[in-house]
């Protein structure tokens, strides 16, 4: 359970980095500040505060989705509806029923129309041509699939029937998207995931590895299946500190730590168990980095979304590795020390966010999708800043498995 | 109550505490938490979508105890909404309540 407003508006900004323009975000974190502020001012505690306003994440998820569902309806694009589909799938189990099984029949069905439609379209004319030819006298030998051939007015008709079906399928496809935004929409509005939790029920387990000395972090973390948060927020003495599970169930987790020559080697393992049920929402774990320690940071997740704000510490190394689901890495306003990267993204999209001022070169294997770069110079397939000197050295290799990438030097 | 009902509602709820006054985000929080049972914050996105939609619009207005506080006001169309909905709700609800008392007497 969150005790202050500091961690309050932390996690709010961390969860909303990258997802809504900076102007929106600045404007929400005020408007929870003034909150806190004008509540502090009445005599009320920040925990007390804290508690009656909920979970800063069912805040971000019901604004993403909000956002997401407000960006599909400016600009229609496949991509656009599916990513506001599954943000407002995030908000609670019972959409997927309202939401998804709808949503995919509705694709079959019109994508059916459409194969339909163009096969028609196409083989109308193929038809009519061996109609005309044979009109005209040539003999021409036809599978058997078509033979007697249809004569000039059913190939016509045919052709017509392709042309008609396409045609409203686009404007059916346009209607549907109109009504699938009206219903996300409806469903931001109505649908709520799960009860705020009462005070005394099972919260996030949290882990405290302390410092000891350490003047070096040897990080490796390696999780089932969850959405993973990574990023600074601790204090001195603190090496790491990690929060398993949602607020109603804690996740599984188990670290060792040694301390050898002065680097700490620290190695956590998630592991994912289906005891809490199917309606909370995935597990997650934050993990707090102090941002004075040097550190080698190595993360590998099979499947969930991954999110690293990076920004703030100071980097020796750092690996990545996940397997389905979005990643996202922050690495903007870094100014640590230099360090190579590798990442490995399976399948989901990857957004990585690098700084300006630094001397910064990436080497992007891509695999299937776009990939959008902006803020960088190229050079075949590698892309870097201009030089600055002074600045950390960061080389990246990227390989990217399926999905999108997206780059910006911020 | 079931927490699927008190988000249904929630919106004609900001609408009607707004159309009896201007207020800061906090003093409508207060408004509505004093009654229904509810993570309070969730009714920042609520007001910020009312805004998108143009339901509302906001100003800052000095406060005696502090900085500035960000104040909500209806919109004339966010009045007509709030309207809508209140008659609405106010016959489903008549609704609601003539079946359940004619189902507490059958039950006597």
């Amino acid at each position: 359970m969150l005790q202050t407003e500091q961690e309050y508006l932390h996690i709010l900004k961390v969860r909303l980095t990258g997802y809504i323009s900076r102007e929106d975000l600045d404007d929400i974190l005020s408007d929870y500040a003034e909150h806190f502020s004008i509540g502090k001012s009445e005599g009320r505690s920040e925990e007390d505060l804290c508690r009656a306003l909920g979970s800063p994440d069912d805040v971000a998820k019901e604004i993403r989705a909000t956002y997401l569902v407000k960006k599909a309806e400016q600009a229609r694009s496949a991509r656009n509806i599916w990513h506001a589909v599954m943000a407002t799938l995030g908000l609670g189990l019972f959409n997927l029923v309202f939401v998804l099984i709808p949503f995919i029949i509705l694709i079959v069905l019109l994508g059916v129309i459409f194969i339909a439609g163009v096969a028609l379209l196409v083989l109308g004319p193929v038809l009519l041509l061996i109609a005309v030819m044979q009109l005209l006298g040539v003999t021409i030998t036809v599978p058997w699939w078509t033979s007697p051939p249809p004569g000039v007015l059913i190939s016509t008709g045919l052709f017509i029937a392709g042309v008609i079906m396409v045609v409203v399928d686009l404007h059916l496809a346009r209607f549907c998207y109109h009504v699938a935004i009206r219903y996300l929409k409806w469903n931001i509005r109505v649908i709520k995931g799960k009860e705020a939790p009462e005070p005394g029920e099972p919260c996030p387990q949290t882990t405290v590895i302390s410092r000891e000395g350490a003047t070096g972090l040897d990080l490796q973390m390696r999780f089932g299946a969850g959405d993973i948060l990574v990023g600074e927020g601790t204090d001195e003495q603190t090496l790491v500190k990690l929060t398993s599970g949602n607020d109603t169930c804690p996740a599984p987790c188990d670290y060792t730590a040694t301390l050898r020559d002065g680097i700490k080697k620290v190695r956590i393992r998630g592991s994912h168990s289906f005891s809490c049920s199917w309606s909370e929402s995935a597990y997650a774990w934050d993990v707090r980095l102090n941002r004075e320690v040097p550190t080698a940071l190595e993360i590998a997740n099979h499947a969930g979304r991954t999110r690293l704000v990076l920004g703030e510490l100071d980097l020796s190394a750092l690996r990545i590795k996940t397997g389905a689901g979005e990643t996202r890495i922050d690495l903007a306003g870094y100014h640590g020390g230099s360090f190579d990267a590798a990442i490995r993204n399976g399948v989901g999209s990857l957004v990585i966010r690098v700084p300006k001022e630094s001397n910064l070169s990436i080497r992007i294997h891509k695999g299937v999708g776009d990939v959008d770069v902006r803020g960088l110079l190229v050079e075949g397939d590698t892309y870097m800043t201009s030089p600055h000197p002074g600045a950390p050295q960061i080389t990246f290799q990227i390989k990217q498995g399926v999905g999108s990438i997206s780059l910006e030097a911020v | 109550m079931n927490i699927q009902f008190k988000k249904g509602v929630l919106e004609i709820c900001v609408l009607s505490v707004l159309a009896n006054k201007d207020c800061y985000g906090y003093e409508l929080v207060g408004e509505i938490s004093k009654r229904i049972d509810i993570s309070e914050g969730t009714i920042y996105p609520l007001l910020r979508r009312l805004k998108d939609e143009g339901d509302v619009t906001t100003y800052l207005q000095e406060s005696a105890e502090g900085p500035p506080r960000k104040y909500y006001r209806l919109t004339d169309s966010g009045r007509v909404k709030e309207k809508e909905q209140r008659e609405e709700w106010m016959q489903f609800a008549a609704s609601v309540n003539a079946l359940l008392e004619g189902e507490s007497h059958a039950a006597d």
